[in-house]
């Protein structure tokens, strides 16, 4: 028995797992070896350290918290749907701005396309007709405005 | 006591009651089985709360191909899973920053062989580090079969139910995974 075999069959010694004669060999080289005992030692120490692990205690509180969890998740399950108008507003105010503008647009080529032209031949009879019928309203309202503050 | 059987009778039914004689019943067995693979009460306690939970919902899909025990130790072995793998994400990326923000690293680590000078001077708490480090190294379907055998002391017949494998698949498991140990604690030790 050499040392090399002590660690292929370390695990099997310490679970008592291999065969009498062979658990018998290496009991005995751990009595003349100091560096396989040693080994042995941490080895065996550490390995079998679960055996030693406290059992964890359950919360006392486990199924109160249990129930709070349960209960909070199916009340987000029953505002699934709140929930979801709430996340999809941003959409739609996207898809409002967007058809906006497009109104927009269309508005706006629809006033272009129908506007008088400032440039067409016809510009300076427009302006005159605007011209006079404003002129004559507001001196018609001031003479009005006269004869009033005179009587 | 009450059935599985006729406690999944009043489950279904929505037996005011029956959710509660449930929990009472596996609280412990899915606690500790949750707390042997996180390693941390918070987490397991979390996790747990969750197989029940999901147990509450989804117990009309239970078949009665299994034991009500076996089916909650595969979800709470699943959940636990899935948060390691969740928490491993984001210790990698913690780590990532930990190692462009400063140049010292605390987690101990199985090859790390600098922690002691001696190794007689290591104490309990650290060797169940040691113990930990090396088990957590090892696969993940080596992992659960040891913890399920060793810490949740499950026969081999019970873990072959709980993780749907074969006597010889589990058997094949748990003994790579004491050669995997004795292998990496023989390395510790001896370095």
């Amino acid at each position: 028995m050499n040392c090399d075999q002590i660690n292929k069959n370390l695990i099997g010694y310490i679970e008592q797992a291999i065969p009498v004669d062979l658990q018998k060999k290496i009991s005995a080289h751990l009595q003349e070896c100091k560096t396989c005992r040693a080994l042995y030692e941490n080895v065996v120490a550490t390995y079998t350290i679960y055996d030693k692990i406290p059992v964890t205690e359950v919360n006392p509180f486990f199924y109160t918290r249990l129930e709070q969890k349960l209960k909070a998740k199916h009340l987000t399950n029953e505002t699934f749907v709140p929930k979801m108008i709430w996340k999809l507003q941003p959409i739609a105010a996207s898809f409002l701005i967007v058809v906006g503008i497009g109104l927009g647009i269309m508005i706006g080529k629809s006033i272009s396309g129908s506007s008088i032209s400032l440039t067409s031949p016809n510009r300076s009879e427009i302006l005159e007709a605007y011209a006079s019928d404003y002129y004559l309203t507001s001196s018609g309202d001031e003479s009005l405005n006269v004869l009033m503050n005179n009587e | 006591m009450m059935s599985d059987a006729e406690l999944i009778q009043r489950l279904v039914a929505k037996d005011n009651g029956a959710f509660k004689d449930l929990v009472e019943t596996y609280q412990s067995m899915v606690y500790k089985a949750c707390f042997n693979l996180l390693r941390q009460p918070e987490d397991a306690e979390d996790i747990a709360q969750d197989v029940f939970i999901e147990v509450y919902e989804s117990i009309d899909q239970f078949r009665h191909l299994s034991k009500l025990s076996t089916w909650l130790y595969r979800i709470a072995i699943n959940k636990s899973l899935n948060h390691l793998r969740k928490t491993k994400r984001k210790s990698l990326v913690s780590s990532i920053e930990q190692f462009f923000s400063s140049d010292k690293n605390t987690a101990l680590d199985i090859e790390d062989k600098t922690a002691n000078d001696s190794p007689h001077s290591i104490d309990y708490k650290e060797r169940s580090k040691v113990l930990q480090s090396a088990i957590d190294s090892l696969p993940e379907n080596q992992r659960i079969a040891f913890t399920l055998n060793k810490f949740d002391e499950l026969s081999y017949q019970e873990i072959t139910e709980v993780m749907g494998l074969s006597m010889a698949s589990v058997e094949s498991l748990i003994h790579r995974a004491k050669l995997s140990l004795q292998k990496k604690l023989i390395y510790y030790y001896k370095n």
